[in-house]
Protein backbone atom coordinates (compact mmCIF):
# COMPACT_ATOMS: atom_id res chain seq x y z
CA UNK A 1 0.00 0.00 0.00
CA UNK A 2 2.77 2.41 0.98
CA UNK A 3 4.84 1.52 -2.13
CA UNK A 4 1.91 2.19 -4.41
CA UNK A 5 1.48 5.60 -2.89
CA UNK A 6 5.19 6.40 -3.38
CA UNK A 7 5.03 5.29 -7.04
CA UNK A 8 2.04 7.49 -7.71
CA UNK A 9 3.78 10.48 -6.15
CA UNK A 10 6.94 9.92 -8.24
CA UNK A 11 4.93 9.61 -11.45
CA UNK A 12 3.00 12.81 -10.69
CA UNK A 13 6.30 14.65 -10.04
CA UNK A 14 7.78 13.40 -13.33
CA UNK A 15 4.66 14.44 -15.31
CA UNK A 16 4.76 17.88 -13.73
CA UNK A 17 8.46 18.30 -14.68
CA UNK A 18 7.80 17.27 -18.26
CA UNK A 19 4.93 19.72 -18.54
CA UNK A 20 7.29 22.47 -17.27
CA UNK A 21 9.66 21.93 -20.19
CA UNK A 22 7.14 23.53 -22.55
CA UNK A 23 7.11 23.00 -26.30
CA UNK A 24 10.81 22.49 -27.10
CA UNK A 25 11.56 21.85 -30.78
CA UNK A 26 14.45 19.42 -31.41
CA UNK A 27 15.12 21.01 -34.77
CA UNK A 28 15.03 19.62 -38.31
CA UNK A 29 18.57 18.16 -38.21
CA UNK A 30 18.09 16.34 -34.93
CA UNK A 31 18.03 12.86 -36.49
CA UNK A 32 21.07 13.49 -38.73
CA UNK A 33 23.05 14.87 -35.77
CA UNK A 34 22.31 11.80 -33.76
CA UNK A 35 23.33 9.46 -36.61
CA UNK A 36 26.55 11.44 -37.14
CA UNK A 37 27.49 11.11 -33.51
CA UNK A 38 26.80 7.37 -33.63
CA UNK A 39 28.89 6.99 -36.78
CA UNK A 40 31.87 8.83 -35.28
CA UNK A 41 31.85 6.75 -32.09
CA UNK A 42 34.48 3.98 -31.64
CA UNK A 43 33.17 0.59 -32.81
CA UNK A 44 31.98 -1.79 -30.13
CA UNK A 45 34.21 -4.85 -29.57
CA UNK A 46 33.07 -8.05 -31.31
CA UNK A 47 31.59 -10.74 -29.03
CA UNK A 48 34.16 -13.35 -27.94
CA UNK A 49 34.09 -16.85 -29.26
CA UNK A 50 32.76 -19.62 -27.04
CA UNK A 51 36.21 -21.15 -26.44
CA UNK A 52 37.59 -17.78 -25.34
CA UNK A 53 34.68 -17.28 -22.97
CA UNK A 54 35.28 -20.73 -21.44
CA UNK A 55 38.99 -19.96 -21.08
CA UNK A 56 38.19 -16.65 -19.40
CA UNK A 57 35.79 -18.40 -17.04
CA UNK A 58 38.41 -20.98 -16.13
CA UNK A 59 41.20 -18.41 -15.67
CA UNK A 60 39.18 -15.97 -13.58
CA UNK A 61 39.88 -16.42 -9.87
CA UNK A 62 36.81 -17.08 -7.80
CA UNK A 63 35.85 -18.08 -4.30
CA UNK A 64 34.32 -21.53 -3.90
CA UNK A 65 32.35 -22.16 -0.76
CA UNK A 66 32.16 -25.81 0.29
CA UNK A 67 30.63 -27.19 3.44
CA UNK A 68 32.90 -29.44 5.56
CA UNK A 69 30.60 -32.38 4.83
CA UNK A 70 30.85 -31.91 1.08
CA UNK A 71 34.62 -31.51 1.38
CA UNK A 72 34.92 -34.75 3.32
CA UNK A 73 32.74 -36.56 0.80
CA UNK A 74 34.87 -35.28 -2.07
CA UNK A 75 38.08 -36.32 -0.29
CA UNK A 76 36.60 -39.75 0.41
CA UNK A 77 35.66 -40.22 -3.24
CA UNK A 78 39.14 -39.21 -4.31
CA UNK A 79 40.77 -41.62 -1.88
CA UNK A 80 38.40 -44.41 -2.88
CA UNK A 81 39.21 -44.01 -6.54
CA UNK A 82 42.93 -43.90 -5.78
CA UNK A 83 42.61 -47.05 -3.71
CA UNK A 84 40.79 -48.86 -6.48
CA UNK A 85 43.41 -47.70 -8.97
CA UNK A 86 46.21 -49.05 -6.79
CA UNK A 87 44.38 -52.33 -6.38
CA UNK A 88 44.03 -52.67 -10.13
CA UNK A 89 45.63 -55.85 -11.35
CA UNK A 90 48.26 -55.61 -14.05
CA UNK A 91 46.82 -57.88 -16.68
CA UNK A 92 47.71 -59.22 -20.03
CA UNK A 93 49.85 -57.12 -22.26
CA UNK A 94 51.19 -54.97 -19.45
CA UNK A 95 54.91 -54.67 -19.15
CA UNK A 96 55.90 -56.64 -16.05
CA UNK A 97 56.36 -54.08 -13.25
CA UNK A 98 58.80 -54.72 -10.46
CA UNK A 99 57.72 -57.71 -8.38
CA UNK A 100 55.82 -59.40 -11.20
CA UNK A 101 57.23 -62.40 -13.02
CA UNK A 102 56.62 -63.16 -16.72
CA UNK A 103 54.54 -66.31 -17.20
CA UNK A 104 53.36 -68.11 -20.35
CA UNK A 105 50.33 -70.40 -20.38
CA UNK A 106 50.13 -73.04 -23.10
CA UNK A 107 47.26 -75.41 -23.94
CA UNK A 108 46.88 -77.91 -26.76
CA UNK A 109 43.22 -77.75 -27.79
CA UNK A 110 42.97 -77.93 -31.59
CA UNK A 111 39.16 -78.14 -31.69
CA UNK A 112 38.49 -75.23 -29.30
CA UNK A 113 36.96 -72.07 -30.73
CA UNK A 114 38.07 -69.83 -27.84
CA UNK A 115 40.21 -70.40 -24.76
CA UNK A 116 40.83 -68.11 -21.79
CA UNK A 117 42.82 -68.44 -18.58
CA UNK A 118 40.88 -67.83 -15.37
CA UNK A 119 42.40 -68.05 -11.92
CA UNK A 120 42.99 -66.54 -8.52
CA UNK A 121 45.21 -63.89 -10.13
CA UNK A 122 42.39 -62.39 -12.25
CA UNK A 123 39.41 -63.00 -9.93
CA UNK A 124 38.36 -65.85 -12.22
CA UNK A 125 37.38 -63.31 -14.84
CA UNK A 126 38.14 -64.24 -18.43
CA UNK A 127 37.86 -60.68 -19.74
CA UNK A 128 41.26 -59.69 -21.13
CA UNK A 129 42.73 -63.16 -20.59
CA UNK A 130 41.86 -64.78 -23.91
CA UNK A 131 44.58 -67.00 -25.35
CA UNK A 132 45.93 -66.72 -28.87
CA UNK A 133 45.79 -69.68 -31.20
CA UNK A 134 48.72 -70.94 -33.23
CA UNK A 135 46.86 -72.71 -36.09
CA UNK A 136 49.89 -74.61 -37.33
CA UNK A 137 50.43 -76.41 -34.01
CA UNK A 138 46.92 -76.22 -32.51
CA UNK A 139 48.37 -74.56 -29.43
CA UNK A 140 46.80 -71.76 -27.45
CA UNK A 141 49.21 -69.42 -25.66
CA UNK A 142 49.03 -66.42 -23.40
CA UNK A 143 51.87 -64.43 -21.87
CA UNK A 144 51.36 -62.31 -18.79
CA UNK A 145 53.08 -61.29 -15.55
CA UNK A 146 52.07 -62.48 -12.10
CA UNK A 147 53.22 -61.81 -8.54
CA UNK A 148 55.31 -64.50 -6.91
CA UNK A 149 53.46 -67.08 -4.88
CA UNK A 150 50.97 -69.87 -5.41
CA UNK A 151 48.10 -69.35 -7.88
CA UNK A 152 45.22 -71.64 -8.85
CA UNK A 153 43.88 -71.56 -12.39
CA UNK A 154 42.11 -73.46 -15.17
CA UNK A 155 41.61 -73.00 -18.89
CA UNK A 156 38.06 -72.02 -19.86
CA UNK A 157 37.25 -73.55 -23.23
CA UNK A 158 34.54 -71.93 -25.36
CA UNK A 159 33.39 -69.91 -22.36
CA UNK A 160 31.81 -72.86 -20.58
CA UNK A 161 34.17 -75.79 -20.01
CA UNK A 162 36.89 -75.50 -17.35
CA UNK A 163 39.92 -77.71 -17.95
CA UNK A 164 42.91 -78.17 -15.65
CA UNK A 165 46.44 -77.82 -17.01
CA UNK A 166 47.85 -81.34 -17.37
CA UNK A 167 51.39 -79.95 -17.47
CA UNK A 168 51.05 -78.15 -14.11
CA UNK A 169 53.21 -79.27 -11.22
CA UNK A 170 50.11 -79.83 -9.11
CA UNK A 171 46.38 -80.24 -9.68
CA UNK A 172 44.08 -79.96 -6.67
CA UNK A 173 40.40 -80.29 -5.75
CA UNK A 174 38.52 -77.08 -6.56
CA UNK A 175 35.71 -77.71 -4.06
CA UNK A 176 33.12 -78.12 -6.84
CA UNK A 177 34.12 -81.62 -7.86
CA UNK A 178 36.63 -80.42 -10.46
CA UNK A 179 40.36 -79.75 -10.45
CA UNK A 180 42.41 -76.56 -10.35
CA UNK A 181 46.01 -76.36 -11.48
CA UNK A 182 48.54 -74.80 -9.16
CA UNK A 183 51.14 -72.43 -10.51
CA UNK A 184 54.11 -71.58 -8.32
CA UNK A 185 55.59 -68.31 -9.46
CA UNK A 186 59.13 -67.85 -8.26
CA UNK A 187 60.41 -64.58 -6.92
CA UNK A 188 63.82 -63.32 -8.02
CA UNK A 189 65.54 -64.40 -4.83
CA UNK A 190 64.33 -68.00 -4.81
CA UNK A 191 64.62 -68.81 -8.47
CA UNK A 192 66.65 -71.91 -7.66
CA UNK A 193 63.56 -74.14 -7.79
CA UNK B 1 40.82 -25.55 11.29
CA UNK B 2 41.00 -26.60 14.92
CA UNK B 3 43.04 -29.52 16.11
CA UNK B 4 39.86 -31.46 16.85
CA UNK B 5 38.56 -30.92 13.33
CA UNK B 6 41.90 -31.95 11.85
CA UNK B 7 41.94 -35.13 13.92
CA UNK B 8 38.36 -35.86 12.91
CA UNK B 9 39.16 -35.32 9.25
CA UNK B 10 42.28 -37.51 9.33
CA UNK B 11 40.43 -40.28 11.20
CA UNK B 12 37.60 -40.17 8.70
CA UNK B 13 39.93 -40.34 5.71
CA UNK B 14 41.91 -43.16 7.31
CA UNK B 15 38.72 -45.12 7.94
CA UNK B 16 37.64 -44.63 4.34
CA UNK B 17 41.07 -45.73 3.13
CA UNK B 18 40.98 -48.89 5.25
CA UNK B 19 37.42 -49.75 4.34
CA UNK B 20 37.81 -49.13 0.62
CA UNK B 21 38.99 -52.67 -0.28
CA UNK B 22 36.14 -54.27 1.67
CA UNK B 23 33.61 -51.96 0.08
CA UNK B 24 35.01 -52.72 -3.36
CA UNK B 25 34.94 -56.46 -2.65
CA UNK B 26 31.35 -56.33 -1.38
CA UNK B 27 30.31 -54.33 -4.41
CA UNK B 28 32.06 -56.76 -6.76
CA UNK B 29 30.36 -59.82 -5.31
CA UNK B 30 26.95 -58.14 -5.30
CA UNK B 31 27.49 -57.11 -8.89
CA UNK B 32 28.50 -60.66 -9.89
CA UNK B 33 25.44 -62.15 -8.19
CA UNK B 34 23.15 -59.60 -9.85
CA UNK B 35 24.68 -60.33 -13.24
CA UNK B 36 24.26 -64.08 -12.71
CA UNK B 37 20.57 -63.52 -11.92
CA UNK B 38 20.14 -61.41 -15.04
CA UNK B 39 21.80 -64.16 -17.09
CA UNK B 40 19.38 -66.69 -15.60
CA UNK B 41 22.15 -68.68 -13.93
CA UNK B 42 20.93 -67.98 -10.38
CA UNK B 43 17.47 -67.52 -8.92
CA UNK B 44 16.99 -64.66 -6.43
CA UNK B 45 16.77 -67.25 -3.63
CA UNK B 46 20.07 -68.85 -4.67
CA UNK B 47 21.78 -65.46 -4.87
CA UNK B 48 20.47 -64.63 -1.40
CA UNK B 49 21.76 -67.96 -0.10
CA UNK B 50 25.24 -67.23 -1.43
CA UNK B 51 25.20 -63.67 -0.11
CA UNK B 52 24.11 -64.96 3.31
CA UNK B 53 27.17 -67.26 3.42
CA UNK B 54 29.48 -64.34 2.63
CA UNK B 55 27.85 -62.22 5.34
CA UNK B 56 28.20 -65.10 7.79
CA UNK B 57 31.97 -65.29 7.25
CA UNK B 58 32.28 -61.57 8.00
CA UNK B 59 30.25 -61.97 11.17
CA UNK B 60 32.54 -64.82 12.25
CA UNK B 61 35.60 -62.64 11.70
CA UNK B 62 36.99 -64.86 8.96
CA UNK B 63 38.83 -63.40 5.95
CA UNK B 64 36.03 -62.92 3.41
CA UNK B 65 38.11 -62.43 0.24
CA UNK B 66 38.64 -66.18 -0.39
CA UNK B 67 34.89 -66.74 -0.10
CA UNK B 68 34.15 -64.00 -2.60
CA UNK B 69 36.82 -65.50 -4.88
CA UNK B 70 35.23 -68.94 -4.59
CA UNK B 71 31.87 -67.50 -5.66
CA UNK B 72 33.52 -65.79 -8.64
CA UNK B 73 35.25 -69.07 -9.49
CA UNK B 74 32.00 -71.04 -9.31
CA UNK B 75 30.12 -68.53 -11.45
CA UNK B 76 32.94 -68.45 -14.02
CA UNK B 77 32.91 -72.24 -14.22
CA UNK B 78 29.10 -72.31 -14.53
CA UNK B 79 28.80 -74.38 -11.38
CA UNK B 80 25.32 -74.97 -9.91
CA UNK B 81 24.33 -72.66 -7.05
CA UNK B 82 23.97 -75.54 -4.58
CA UNK B 83 27.55 -76.63 -5.34
CA UNK B 84 28.79 -73.07 -4.71
CA UNK B 85 26.91 -72.91 -1.41
CA UNK B 86 28.28 -76.31 -0.41
CA UNK B 87 31.84 -75.23 -1.27
CA UNK B 88 31.42 -72.06 0.82
CA UNK B 89 30.20 -74.10 3.79
CA UNK B 90 33.17 -76.47 3.48
CA UNK B 91 35.65 -73.58 3.31
CA UNK B 92 34.03 -71.91 6.32
CA UNK B 93 34.38 -75.13 8.30
CA UNK B 94 38.01 -75.46 7.25
CA UNK B 95 38.83 -71.85 8.13
CA UNK B 96 37.17 -72.06 11.54
CA UNK B 97 39.08 -75.25 12.29
CA UNK B 98 42.33 -73.71 11.00
CA UNK B 99 41.85 -70.56 13.09
CA UNK B 100 41.08 -72.51 16.25
CA UNK B 101 44.10 -74.76 15.72
CA UNK B 102 46.43 -71.85 14.98
CA UNK B 103 45.24 -70.10 18.16
CA UNK B 104 46.16 -73.01 20.37
CA UNK B 105 49.47 -71.63 21.58
CA UNK B 106 47.81 -68.35 22.56
CA UNK B 107 48.99 -66.24 19.62
CA UNK B 108 46.32 -64.72 17.38
CA UNK B 109 46.91 -65.82 13.77
CA UNK B 110 46.91 -63.35 10.89
CA UNK B 111 44.26 -63.63 8.15
CA UNK B 112 47.02 -64.86 5.80
CA UNK B 113 47.87 -67.69 8.19
CA UNK B 114 44.21 -68.70 8.42
CA UNK B 115 43.82 -68.69 4.63
CA UNK B 116 47.04 -70.64 4.05
CA UNK B 117 46.12 -73.25 6.65
CA UNK B 118 42.43 -73.43 5.76
CA UNK B 119 43.18 -73.85 2.06
CA UNK B 120 45.67 -76.60 2.92
CA UNK B 121 42.78 -78.63 4.33
CA UNK B 122 41.09 -78.37 0.93
CA UNK B 123 44.32 -79.22 -0.90
CA UNK B 124 44.83 -82.54 0.86
CA UNK B 125 45.90 -82.01 4.48
CA UNK B 126 43.78 -83.89 7.02
CA UNK B 127 42.56 -82.28 10.23
CA UNK B 128 44.29 -85.03 12.18
CA UNK B 129 47.62 -84.15 10.57
CA UNK B 130 47.12 -80.45 11.30
CA UNK B 131 46.28 -81.18 14.93
CA UNK B 132 49.35 -83.40 15.30
CA UNK B 133 51.58 -80.64 13.97
CA UNK B 134 49.91 -78.05 16.23
CA UNK B 135 50.76 -80.28 19.21
CA UNK B 136 54.40 -79.27 18.68
CA UNK B 137 53.38 -75.67 19.51
CA UNK B 138 54.91 -73.85 16.56
CA UNK B 139 54.08 -70.17 16.03
CA UNK B 140 51.06 -69.65 13.70
CA UNK B 141 53.09 -68.62 10.59
CA UNK B 142 55.28 -71.73 10.88
CA UNK B 143 52.28 -74.00 11.38
CA UNK B 144 50.68 -72.43 8.30
CA UNK B 145 53.84 -73.13 6.30
CA UNK B 146 53.89 -76.71 7.57
CA UNK B 147 50.22 -77.14 6.65
CA UNK B 148 50.78 -76.01 3.06
CA UNK B 149 54.01 -78.04 2.75
CA UNK B 150 52.34 -81.20 3.94
CA UNK B 151 49.19 -80.66 1.86
CA UNK B 152 51.32 -80.46 -1.29
CA UNK B 153 53.28 -83.58 -0.28
CA UNK B 154 49.99 -85.43 0.25
CA UNK B 155 48.80 -84.25 -3.16
CA UNK B 156 51.78 -85.94 -4.85
CA UNK B 157 51.40 -89.10 -2.71
CA UNK B 158 54.54 -88.62 -0.68
CA UNK B 159 54.55 -91.34 2.02
CA UNK B 160 52.85 -90.14 5.20
CA UNK B 161 55.52 -91.45 7.64
CA UNK B 162 58.21 -89.58 5.70
CA UNK B 163 56.15 -86.36 5.77
CA UNK B 164 55.72 -86.88 9.52
CA UNK B 165 59.47 -87.12 9.96
CA UNK B 166 60.21 -83.95 7.98
CA UNK B 167 57.47 -81.89 9.63
CA UNK B 168 58.42 -83.02 13.14
CA UNK B 169 62.03 -82.07 12.50
CA UNK B 170 61.21 -78.65 11.04
CA UNK B 171 58.61 -77.72 13.64
CA UNK B 172 60.48 -78.92 16.70
CA UNK B 173 63.66 -77.12 15.61
CA UNK B 174 61.79 -74.05 14.38
CA UNK B 175 63.49 -74.23 10.99
CA UNK B 176 60.46 -74.80 8.74
CA UNK B 177 60.47 -71.33 7.25
CA UNK B 178 58.50 -69.93 4.29
CA UNK B 179 59.93 -71.45 1.12
CA UNK B 180 59.57 -75.02 2.30
CA UNK B 181 56.11 -75.07 0.66
CA UNK B 182 58.11 -75.82 -2.48
CA UNK B 183 59.43 -79.09 -1.06
CA UNK B 184 57.02 -80.99 -3.30
CA UNK B 185 58.85 -79.55 -6.32
CA UNK B 186 62.09 -81.02 -4.98
CA UNK B 187 60.38 -84.39 -4.61
CA UNK B 188 59.03 -84.18 -8.16
CA UNK B 189 62.53 -83.50 -9.47
CA UNK B 190 64.16 -86.24 -7.44
CA UNK B 191 61.54 -88.72 -8.63
CA UNK B 192 62.34 -87.75 -12.21
CA UNK B 193 65.96 -88.73 -11.71
CA UNK B 194 65.13 -91.86 -9.71
CA UNK B 195 66.05 -90.78 -6.19
CA UNK B 196 63.86 -92.64 -3.63
CA UNK B 197 61.50 -90.60 -1.43
CA UNK B 198 63.15 -91.96 1.72
CA UNK B 199 66.48 -90.49 0.61
CA UNK B 200 64.82 -87.11 0.12
CA UNK B 201 63.20 -87.30 3.56
CA UNK B 202 66.52 -88.13 5.24
CA UNK B 203 68.27 -85.29 3.43
CA UNK B 204 65.43 -82.86 4.25
CA UNK B 205 65.71 -83.73 7.93
CA UNK B 206 69.46 -83.04 7.83
CA UNK B 207 69.00 -79.73 6.02
CA UNK B 208 66.29 -78.65 8.46
CA UNK B 209 68.60 -79.53 11.36
CA UNK B 210 71.10 -77.08 9.87
CA UNK B 211 68.40 -74.44 9.33
CA UNK B 212 68.68 -74.72 5.54
CA UNK B 213 66.22 -74.19 2.68
CA UNK B 214 64.87 -76.37 -0.16
CA UNK B 215 67.58 -74.95 -2.40
CA UNK B 216 70.21 -76.37 -0.04
CA UNK B 217 68.29 -79.65 -0.04
CA UNK B 218 68.74 -79.84 -3.80
CA UNK B 219 72.46 -79.36 -3.38
CA UNK B 220 72.51 -81.95 -0.60
CA UNK B 221 70.91 -84.39 -3.04
CA UNK B 222 73.49 -83.61 -5.70
CA UNK B 223 71.10 -81.83 -8.05
CA UNK B 224 71.83 -78.51 -9.68
CA UNK B 225 69.73 -75.60 -8.58
CA UNK B 226 68.59 -74.73 -12.07
CA UNK B 227 66.10 -76.82 -13.92
CA UNK B 228 67.76 -77.06 -17.31
CA UNK B 229 64.68 -78.40 -19.06
CA UNK B 230 63.21 -74.92 -19.29
CA UNK B 231 64.41 -71.61 -20.61
CA UNK B 232 65.98 -69.29 -18.02
CA UNK B 233 62.81 -67.19 -17.86
CA UNK B 234 60.38 -70.07 -17.62
CA UNK B 235 58.42 -69.90 -14.41
CA UNK B 236 57.02 -73.35 -14.08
Amino acid sequence: MNNEHQNNTAQARLASGLRGLGGMDPGADFASCVMERIGSAAPLPLPKRRSERVLDWLARPRTVRVSPLAGLAAAACLLLSMGLLLKHDFGVGSQAPKGLVPVTFVLAAPSAREVAVIGSFNDWNAVGWTMTRDPSRGLWTLSSALPSGSHEYVFLIDGTTPVADVTAALNVDDGFGGRNSVLLVKSDHDSIL
Amino acid sequence: MTRFSRTLLVSFLLAIWLLAPFTAEAYRIESSLRQAQEDGRLTPEEAQGIQARIDQTREQGLPSAPFAAKVEEGLAKHVRAQAIIHALDVIRGDYVFARDTLRRNGVEPTPDDIVLTGDSLRLGLTRLELTAMADLNPPPPMLATAARTRAALNAIDFPVPLSDKIMRQGLSLGSLKPGWERLFRVVQRTREVGIPDVTVADAAARVLADGGSPAELLQELGLTGRDTRHEPDASK
